[in-house]
């Protein structure tokens, strides 16, 4: 491959990463290993490969998170076929809106899923893994589906007119081409089921607790933080064999190339993928149009009443700020991050980068949530109950998304161009500038939408972070529902609906930029 | 949208700025509470304008979330005065030096097995009670012409078999103080027997009390199915207030020889700067205007005997006769034996 005779545009990549690991120091590690010290001791370590409880909950949460991975690249793995192999008018929309269950509450999917099946509704390990596949499908159908966009029809082509039937095409063709994306999809979507909070709560149900639950309930209501940290200690080692298994997959670079319109394509090959396309359309909005729907009834029939409350749409201009806020920072740190493993020329430094930028989705919200409490608490670093604080939190949990985003965007710029560019007698900024940017809008593009939906949903981390009583939308939601009283579970659900449009739209506005700046690219 | 933060920032700095600054030095305070603590809009308004002080509310999370934060920071506190700790968390906080111990003088106007629930004494003060208790859906039983269970008993029949959904003491405030009154009206020898029945007869658990309430009950804004819920003697009149569209009559119940008696506390963070400050803000909370605003907006019984309640409340929330309790020595001695114990007859 062209990564060893790579043009350093960047000397010192070094430099590309030093803001990010400043912010990493400061607001993932040191905190973490502030609560972790405090806490942790020899014998909780032991115990929980000793215990039978917790090693039968580790197991469980082990295969799980196995099942749910497995189910999820058997759906999204089609879905992404669907949604990247042919251009037809409602593409980038359904595409969209795959992300939006990534990004709702689980215990708002818990509630649809309850309203959608109330007789047959039973908790265990069957719903929660249907709600994981459901809320990860984003994930395949993203980092899969990227990829498959890219793929040239030709080799398939070829292949079927030398007799090969679909099902070999795939298994020795498309397969291997794709096989890089489909085990970094598989890592990210087994890491999230692994590390199952709100779903596991609603769906699993008290039989079946998961890592995260038990972490939370040691550390909060039974009140034994050596116990919960070394269930930290546990999880983040679990995560990071899986990263370190997975990592490092060897890619055939392809290019960017224009999608074939699904218009010219045989008659039935139109029907299948206008069907299917349909299906995870309905599939995927269902839930939520339940939520829409539950929301404007009331016994006496519609009312806008839920909508119309103050405190909603504060909250929501609250959740919209930190957003913004948290999204311009998380595109600083990780396109930052991202450059510097893409410009390295060194395998040890990239992974050194790749996994000091995993950290915020490896370590428990739990750890980072007390974490905060502990390290920002004296002196000048007090900055307990601070707004900001609530941006830094989302911008940390967005990072891991925004690198793994940008970085493989940024390492498939071919070197060629830059070469003969610096040939040429432009300055590296100049060449960084007119080659790389270019190639990087459209994943920068992405990857804010991603960071901004993050942020709108988070609930983990930032729901321990006290607060002056500015709430974000999503915290309010968990707010509204634990108080008995009709109007408030509605508006609860009017909330949880308005994230759900936002996330939607935000998708759209994305897509829509995209779209037009490719078009103006190709004319 | 940051402009409209920053704004928010600064509007917050002006009032709080001009609100205590007449003629006294402003000083400030910081009452850390349960995100459900919502009193009116205000209500610190005349306790600044008697005192010179002003109150900013932080909210911290659920009472757990808040006990392990408060021990966590023991010394360092994150505020002044910690409102809502309970009877089944209070031992805890005490062991772990949570509070710089004060009592209200206002006690005196507080019932005297209130006041006694403080354990150890002086350290903190009650503030409001509150009961945990079996609610049921009216409309489910009257529909089907059963009569809705009146005790312990009644609930492990045949009749009610699949009908009760609890919270897992393991993981919920209310799950656990079901598990006492149980305890409590069993006694050390019978409550066991009583869950395996309960279990027999179809009794779900599920994690916390909004999936119990809002999910799996049949009586609220949830499509659930089963009618019976452990959850508030108060529930009833929130139904009413929150009622969409208004009603006149709560669509629940509670069954009030099923009750768990909580009391909640207010306390004085240890390492607080303004200790004294702290003891006036105390008195406040424990006094008649701010003991007024609880019934109906934080849906607790207040415990100073000179308020009156208001009728919504005293016609809808139950106020069981002989709720069980018990002190917080108790319970912390033996909470992890019995939720152990009550896991493997319930879960397991």
């Amino acid at each position: 491959m062209i990564a060893t005779h790579r043009v350093r545009i960047f000397k010192n990549t070094p430099w590309l990463f030093a803001p990010s690991f400043i912010f990493l120091s400061v607001f993932v590690l040191w905190p973490t290993i502030v609560v972790l010290s405090k806490s942790i001791n020899q014998s909780s370590l032991s115990r929980v490969a000793t215990d039978p409880q917790l090693r039968q909950m580790l197991w469980f949460t082990t295969w799980q998170a196995f099942l749910s991975t497995v189910g999820t690249l058997a759906i999204g793995i089609p879905a992404a076929l669907v949604l990247s192999r042919y251009s037809f008018r409602a593409r980038q929309l359904i595409r969209a809106l795959t992300f939006v269950p990534f990004v709702l509450p689980t215990i708002v999917v818990g509630i649809a899923f309850s309203l959608l099946s109330p007789a047959s509704y039973q908790s265990g390990p069957i719903p929660l893994i249907v709600a994981h596949i459901y809320l990860n499908i984003a994930v395949v159908v993203r980092v899969v589906g990227n990829r498959w966009e890219k793929l040239p029809t030709a080799f398939n082509d070829n292949a079927a007119v030398l007799g090969a039937t679909p099902f070999t095409n795939f298994r020795t063709i498309t397969f291997p081409l794709l096989r890089s994306s489909i085990i970094g999809a598989g890592s990210i979507v087994f890491i999230f089921c692994f590390s199952t909070y709100g779903a596991a709560r609603v769906l699993a149900g008290p039989r079946f607790p998961t890592i995260e639950t038990e972490i939370y309930r040691y550390a909060f209501f039974l009140g034994n933080m050596p116990q919960a940290s070394a269930l930290v200690v546990w999880q983040l080692c679990a995560i990071m064999l899986v990263l370190a298994l997975t990592y490092g997959q060897k890619d055939i670079y392809l290019a960017q190339r224009n999608l074939m319109p699904l218009a010219s394509e045989r008659k039935l090959k139109r029907i299948v993928f206008s069907v299917a396309a349909a299906l995870i359309a309905v599939g995927t909005l269902l839930p939520i149009a339940i939520l829409f729907i539950h929301s404007l009834q009331s016994s006496q029939g519609f009312t806008f009443s839920h909508w119309a409350t103050n405190d909603m749409w504060t909250s929501f201009l609250t959740s919209l700020g930190i957003a913004l806020f948290a999204t311009v920072m998380a595109l600083f740190f990780g396109t930052g991050s991202a450059l510097a493993i893409a410009y390295s020329a060194q395998a040890k430094y990239q992974k050194f980068v790749q996994a000091l930028t995993s950290l915020p989705i490896v370590i428990s919200a739990v750890a980072l949530g007390l974490g905060y409490l502990l390290a920002f608490r004296s002196g000048p670093m007090n900055w307990r109950g601070s707004l900001w604080l609530l941006a830094v939190v989302h911008c940390a949990v967005a990072l891991p998304f925004v690198v793994r985003i940008i970085a493989p965007a940024a390492r498939e710029i071919q070197p060629e161009l830059r070469e003969n560019a610096l040939l040429l007698g432009a300055s590296p900024w100049e060449v960084w500038k007119s080659i790389d940017l270019p190639f990087l809008l459209r994943p920068l593009a992405i990857a804010a939408s991603f960071a901004f939906s993050i942020s709108l949903g988070e609930f983990g981390a930032s729901s321990l972070l006290t607060r002056h009583g500015h709430e974000t939308l999503a915290m309010r939601i968990g707010q509204l529902l634990s108080r008995p009283g009709e109007q408030l579970q509605k508006q609860a659900i009017a909330s949880a609906c308005l994230l759900a449009f936002s996330c939607i739209a935000i998708a759209l506005i994305v897509e829509y930029i995209v779209q037009l700046n490719r078009r103006k690219g190709t004319q | 949208m940051k402009k409209y933060i920053v704004g928010l920032f600064c509007a917050t700095a002006v009032f709080s700025g001009c609100a205590g600054g007449n003629k006294q030095t402003t000083e400030k305070l910081t009452l850390l509470a349960y995100d459900s603590f919502i009193p009116t809009k205000g209500i610190f308004d005349e306790f600044t304008k008697e005192t010179g002080i002003t109150v900013e509310v932080i909210l911290g999370g659920d009472t757990g979330q808040l006990i392990s934060k408060a021990i966590l920071t023991a010394g360092n506190p994150e505020g002044d005065v910690l409102w809502g700790i309970d009877n089944t968390f209070l031992t805890r906080a005490t062991k772990g030096e949570v509070f710089s111990p004060y009592t209200s003088p206002l006690t005196k106007n507080m019932a005297a097995d209130v006041v006694k629930t403080t354990q150890p004494k002086g350290v903190v003060t009650p503030v409001d009670t509150g009961d945990v208790c079996i609610n049921y859906d009216k409309k489910w039983f009257s529909q089907r012409n059963i009569a809705s269970p009146k005790s312990f008993e009644d609930l492990a029949q045949p009749a009610y078999k699949d009908l009760l959904v609890v919270q897992n003491p393991a993981s919920s405030s209310p799950g656990l103080a079901f598990l006492l009154s149980t305890i409590a009206s069993f006694g050390e020898d019978g409550w066991q027997n009583y869950w395996k029945k309960l279990r027999a007869n179809g009794v779900k658990v599920v994690d916390g009390w909004t999936e119990a309430y809002t999910i799996e009950f049949s009586g609220s804004s949830g499509k659930g199915t089963r009618p019976l819920v452990v959850s508030y003697a108060s529930s009833p009149p929130a139904e009413v207030v929150y009622s969409d569209p208004p009603v006149s009559e709560p669509p629940t119940a509670v069954i009030d020889t099923t009750c768990f008696h909580q009391v909640e506390f207010a306390g004085i963070l240890r390492g607080s700067k303004n200790e004294d400050a702290a003891k006036l803000l105390v008195d406040y909370l424990a006094d008649t205007t701010f003991q007024s605003d609880l019934p109906l907006t934080l849906f607790v019984n207040p415990v100073n005997k000179n308020v009156v309640l208001p009728e919504v409340f005293t016609s809808f929330a139950a106020q069981p006769e002989k709720p069980y309790t018990m002190d917080p020595v108790t319970i912390e001695e033996n909470r992890g034996t019995w939720v152990d114990t009550w896991s493997s007859i319930a879960l397991r």
